[in-house]
């Protein structure tokens, strides 16, 4: 399809729904959208804190790329399948609805 | 016999007459540290373009000698951009380099995950309480180290000084002048980096007299032989603060005026057209549009520069282009330099930019951006930089430039002869030259 589709992003528990934009990542998304997004390497691919399951539509979401697979398999330390998740700061989406579950994504508190 | 050459001091460079200058300024590396920690580390540099920081978390970094800054967009309004000096207040790690985002609003050290807002506040030391003395690690010293900051014409300056006069007095003498040309309207066309085997000075310097045009740049020369009063076509103009400015004599022999009996052989049309081809400012559309001239009779009492002048702000207004007052065209082929290292040259509707920077006395890194006034309507993506290209690079390098450069290397390894003495310079032609000089010295502490 030509035309670039904006993604619609349901992110559960808090369940806010948020738009990416094409080209632009889920972690990216969520602060411009006035989220914070647990991280602590903010987007450097290192941390793997972001790491998200998509509960749904999942065949909307861009293929892994090789920093994402390597950060996932050697630096996630967390109690989920890694094959489950993708980094929020990598996952690039293709337009639809997606849902996604994230504890501790909050409303910005700062500012 | 010169016994000043035995002693390394920078005292024995200091410029004493207008008409001398010690080759050391350029080839010591003593003087060369002497510029950094008394000249850089005080006056304002231009360290990037307004367009560089287009989202909320943009960053550039902005490196002279060993102090690297990073200039970071921390909000929306034209005036939320910061700099900071590169470095984590833990253990001193650069925190990023070259250019792109800081992602989640936050600036992030690598090494412990030190980590930090937009606007400089620290947000996490990380495991702070269980691992440091709370009196080393209190909020207000933790914050990133900050630069002094100032925007002009779309140009991001900073300073290192914490105590640097403000931006517009530091510009005061030469931001009028400029202001006609309307740069701060034009976006980026193209952005180059050049690598110079000579010191920064000199990259500068050929920008700054006319006097090499007859033999560097032979084609741009009338009547096609070597005119000693060639020079004198260009009105020097020296400023405070060092900066400086030479603009066409009116009264001169320039492009725009009558040819000598030999000049009147050649085509005044092909004439026109090929001295506004080597001229780094002109586009390729403006080639095009006068080209569209050729063979059409000349208006009694018009001229062939007037009716291409005509032309270029008929096709401007065509697109919608909002173009500098007529008056300005008066003015084209001035070319203005800001202090130290920053040269402005307009032409039509566009602007050519020139900074150069010093990597040790003997090399330097030159950047060049192709600034154009937009059209109606017509978007810019973010600049991108490309290179660093070789000083020779024909293929990426205007012609002009490339015999400019090509001067350089030969004459940074020339200045280093001994015995040479101190070089000669024309006060009526090579002032501008002298002008900088002498504003270093200031900096230096030999004025």
């Amino acid at each position: 399809m030509a035309v670039k589709a904006v993604t619609s992003v349901r992110v559960e528990p808090l369940g806010v729904t948020i738009l990416v934009e094409p080209g632009e990542t889920l972690f990216d998304a969520a602060f411009r959208e006035g989220l914070e997004w647990p991280s602590t390497c903010y987007g450097q691919i290192e941390c793997t804190l972001c790491a998200t399951r998509i509960t749904d539509g999942r065949e909307h979401a861009k293929p892994m790329g090789e920093e994402e697979q390597h950060a996932l398999k050697y630096r996630y330390a967390g109690d989920s399948d890694p094959r489950d998740l993708r980094l929020a700061c990598c996952l690039e989406l293709t337009g639809g609805d997606v849902v996604v579950f994230k504890s501790g994504v909050r409303r910005e508190q700062s500012k | 016999m010169d016994t000043k050459v035995v002693k390394e001091g920078h005292e024995l460079y200091a410029v004493t007459d207008s008409n001398h200058i010690r080759p050391e300024r350029y080839t010591s590396p003593t003087f060369c540290a002497d510029e950094h920690d008394r000249m850089w580390s005080r006056v304002w540099q231009m360290a990037c373009r307004v367009e560089d920081l287009p989202k909320v978390g943009n960053y550039v970094e902005y490196e002279v000698g060993d102090q690297s800054v990073l200039v970071v967009r921390h909000g929306e309004g034209p005036q939320d951009i910061k700099a900071f000096m590169n470095a984590c207040r833990h253990r001193g790690r650069q925190l990023a380099n070259g250019s792109g985002t800081f992602r989640g609003r936050k600036i992030v050290c690598r090494f412990h995950g030190w980590a930090w807002n937009l606007d400089g506040s620290n947000s996490t030391v990380f495991g702070g309480d269980l691992g440091f003395d709370p009196s080393i690690v209190r909020a207000e010293d933790v914050g990133l180290l900050e630069c002094k900051v100032g925007v002009w014409s779309e140009m991001v300056f900073v300073s290192l000084d914490p105590e640097v006069e403000l931006l517009d007095q530091y510009l005061a003498p030469i931001a009028p002048v400029v202001r006609p040309v309307a740069v701060e309207r034009m976006r980026t066309v193209w952005w180059h980096q050049i690598q110079v085997d000579a010191n920064w000075k000199l990259c500068l310097e050929a920008f700054m007299e006319g006097y090499h045009v007859c033999y560097t740049h032979p084609q741009m020369i009338f009547a096609n032989k070597p005119d000693p009063g060639m020079p004198n076509s260009l009105i020097l103009k020296t400023l405070q603060h060092g900066h400086t400015y030479f603009h066409p004599n009116p009264d001169g022999r320039n492009w725009k005026q009558e040819y000598t009996k030999e000049a009147a052989q050649v085509d005044p049309f092909d004439r026109l057209v090929d001295t506004l081809r080597t001229l780094s400012p002109v586009l390729q559309r403006e080639i095009d549009v006068i080209e569209s001239l050729r063979g059409k009779p000349v208006p009694q009492g018009s001229s062939v520069e007037a009716e291409a002048i005509k032309a270029v702000y008929a096709d401007a207004a065509l697109r919608g282009v909002e173009m500098p007052s007529p008056q300005v065209a008066l003015t084209w082929g001035s070319v203005y330099h800001v202090f130290p290292n920053l040269v402005i040259y307009p032409f039509f509707g566009n602007c050519w930019l020139m900074r150069a920077r010093p990597n040790g006395p003997d090399k330097s890194l030159v950047d060049i951006w192709l600034l154009t006034l937009p059209g109606k309507g017509e978007q810019f993506p973010k600049p991108k930089c490309e290179g660093p290209y070789r000083s020779d690079d024909a293929d990426h390098i205007s012609l002009i430039t490339v015999q400019d450069f090509g001067n350089l290397e030969p004459v940074q390894r020339g200045m280093k002869t001994k015995g040479l003495g101190a070089l000669r310079l024309s006060n009526r032609w090579e002032a501008l030259i002298t002008h900088r000089h002498q504003e270093i010295d200031r900096y230096l502490g030999l004025r």
